[in-house]
């Protein structure tokens, strides 16, 4: 005995400012985490690369803290966890916070990587041409070290977009959150989140060749 | 009668023309050596002997009959040949001795003993019975590549190609390597050699075909070829290795 | 009324909680091992179906995010297949199908890693493809595999968290009920972030461990 569902996508795709809206959250939410991230990324890697014995302590404690807790608890931490000391933070400031601080523990890690792959040589060769400290690095090493960063920070955009999606829970209007909404007010909650899937995995799909574009643009290989 | 011949054979990687209007052919126990410089196309063409390599023109014929591109067929007929490798390509995770009965077992389906005793022979004749149960990753380039020497022969294949099988090997270890193919030769197993080397190739050739850039130069009596050369190319490529 | 400071009287609770956290975390890797790894065989076919397929489907579970996916479940499988469904199945039909989207790709670029010399031995021996692949390629894949497969556990242990929000009884949400039961945010939080750090922090320690071993090799 099986019933047949009808599916009404129509029912959903009225909402569709609501998800606009939420789409432009969650993007407002996306590219300030990036920023912020890469900001803590950029003195992490110095501290992980520091000699300074509690310099390094420090940022290796802050990476090793936040790739090693779920995203989830930090943004419970940020939300409920403050409040209770009477901090109130509201949604999207939580989530920033959250998502920021986890961003940077992995993009620490990314930076340094590209920081490490520049190598000796290159510094070497350089400072045999006579250049200082200052002109190796502004011309040898951060240009070569961004080209080696550009794909994982690529990637790791991706996965802070993705992870908006755990913001729902504190209530921040973003995508899965409006999708919520509406599926509880349409008693279609399938055929939402349908749509909100196809939402992320086309946000996806555009940013990724966004990116190859640029990538491909910005680093053309020098003739 | 040839037992391998080539008759105008042609190969192109994309654009690329490697192989140009190739004919040659090698006799029963015969051991020939490819020689020339790099990217003349020898090692491509020994690939395509053992099917590795699809050509784009003219045939191959092993014993008369021209090789078919069947998927059976070339599984079946890769048994006749036995290439070692200039980077040796042993199985890492594998002994010497599980290196060599690996293809019986599994493609011949000779018993594990049986395998096993023809191996330890093998490895006797290459004179590393001792080193039956150790890893690629200890042993040394030349005994690695002398290990791959029997793992080949291990599937008595009915010719033995061999890829720069010295090019990857210190100067002392190239001496024990060679030894074994002159073993080889005097068993009267027919062999081709593909190297760059002119020195390795003086010590065991027979007959040398010379190629560059996709097509043979010349061939002849090694002695003969090497002493007077009849070509400008080959006189060129003699001359520059001498005053390196 | 008992004063025993709340890790005693709810220690056997987060315990128990860890215990769900890991046992469905093992599960969806094992589960979407196998699931990856057939897919990852696909992947390498040279037929461009089968190939585009299982692209397809690592591209799409690992490009959506997990928390969606769980909600498509919980939502459409009552709707799509008639089903009650428990929270657990729920989450175990997700994560394990999200993970082996992973698997997939790990699996794929383990086995292009093998060096291709080795499939020329293999070949040059008489092997066939299935041979090759079976005999030769495929143990040194997995060995090539392992700290990657490692590190998705200790991905998965964390996304495991997301499970609390469809009411499945984990580490989090054990958290979220002692939260509640005795008011103290701040301590429940701790404890549980403690516990997702000690497991995930021991992990990641043992995966660099393993990375070292395997280079030695």
């Amino acid at each position: 005995m099986r019933g047949s569902y009808t599916f009404d996508f129509s029912a959903i795709l009225r909402y569709w400012p609501e998800l606009a809206r939420g789409v432009e959250v969650a993007a407002t939410l996306s590219v300030l985490t990036l920023l912020l991230g890469t900001i803590f990324g950029i003195f992490g890697a110095v501290g992980r690369i520091s000699r300074h014995r509690t310099i390094h302590a420090i940022s290796t404690f802050y990476v090793e803290l936040f790739r090693n807790t779920p995203l989830l608890v930090q943004m419970y931490i940020f939300y409920y966890g403050l409040e209770s000391l009477s901090i109130n933070l509201d949604a999207f400031t939580a989530a920033l916070l959250a998502m920021s601080l986890n961003s940077g523990a992995y993009e620490t890690e990314i930076i340094r990587g590209g920081i490490i792959a520049v190598g000796k040589g290159q510094t070497e060769a350089a400072f045999s041409l006579g250049m200082t400290y200052a002109q190796t690095l502004r011309k040898v090493v951060i240009p070569y070290a961004f080209q080696v960063i550009f794909p994982p920070l690529g990637n790791q955009f991706i996965g802070i977009i993705l992870g908006s999606s755990v913001a729902s829970v504190i209530t921040l209007p973003e995508i899965t959150y409006v999708g919520l909404n509406i599926g509880s007010r349409s008693y279609r909650d399938f055929e939402t989140f349908l749509v909100i899937w196809v939402i992320y995995l086309a946000l996806n799909l555009l940013l990724s060749a966004l990116f190859k574009l640029t990538g491909r643009i910005a680093f053309r290989p020098v003739l | 009668m040839p037992i391998l011949r080539t008759e105008h054979v042609n190969k192109y990687f994309d654009k690329l023309h490697v192989l140009k209007d190739v004919s040659f052919g090698v006799e029963r126990a015969e051991t020939l050596v490819i020689l020339g410089p790099s990217g003349s196309g020898k090692s491509t063409l020994l690939r395509c002997l053992n099917q590795l390599e699809r050509i784009d023109g003219g045939a191959i014929y092993f014993e008369e009959r021209p090789l078919s591109y069947e998927r059976r067929a070339v599984y079946r007929n890769r048994r006749n040949f036995g290439m070692i490798f200039q980077s040796f390509n042993l199985f890492p995770q594998k002994t010497a001795l599980e290196n060599i009965t690996l293809g019986p077992i599994t493609v011949a389906k000779v018993s594990k003993a049986e395998a096993e005793r023809e191996a330890l022979a093998l490895l006797e004749k290459v004179k590393l019975a001792d080193k039956a149960y150790a890893y690629p990753a200890k042993l040394s380039g030349g005994q690695q590549q002398r290990v791959a020497i029997a793992r080949a022969l291990a599937m008595r294949p009915k010719i033995l190609l061999f890829d720069e099988p010295t090019s990857a090997l210190d100067p002392e270890t190239i001496g024990d390597v060679l030894e074994v193919m002159r073993q080889l030769a005097t068993e009267k197993t027919t062999m081709i050699v593909v190297t760059h080397e002119l020195g390795f190739a003086r010590e065991i050739a027979e007959r040398i075909i010379f190629m560059d850039m996709g097509e043979i130069v010349e061939g002849g009596p090694s002695d003969e070829l090497l002493a007077r050369p009849k070509s400008a190319r080959l006189a060129a490529f003699l001359d520059a290795v001498v005053h390196k | 009324m008992e004063s025993q400071p709340i890790i005693v009287q709810y220690a056997y609770f987060f315990l128990q909680a860890t215990a769900i956290t890991l046992g469905i975390s093992f599960l969806s890797l094992f589960v979407g091992s196998i699931i990856g790894f057939l897919f990852s065989l696909l992947r390498i076919s040279r037929s461009r179906v089968f190939s585009a397929l299982a692209f397809v489907y690592a591209e799409v579970f690992r490009g959506t995010p997990l928390l969606v996916q769980l909600f498509l479940v919980y939502f459409g499988l009552p709707i799509v297949f008639h089903l009650e469904v428990s929270a657990f199945t729920t989450v175990a039909v997700s994560m394990t199908l999200y993970t082996a989207g992973y698997m997939t790709e790990i699996f794929r670029a383990a086995i292009q890693a093998v060096d291709r010399g080795q499939w020329d031995a293999a070949y040059s021996i008489g092997m066939t493809y299935p041979q090759a692949l079976f005999k030769v390629v495929l143990p040194q894949a997995m060995r090539i595999a392992a700290p990657p497969t490692l590190g998705q556990f200790i991905s998965i242990l964390k996304d495991s968290s997301l499970a609390s929000i469809i009411g499945f009884m984990e580490l989090t949400k054990a958290g979220m009920a002692v939260r509640a039961a005795t008011s103290n945010t701040l301590l429940a939080f701790a404890i549980v972030t403690c516990l997702y750090f000690m497991i995930c922090y021991a992990l990641s320690i043992a995966s660099r461990r393993v990375e070292l071993q395997l280079k030695k090799a």
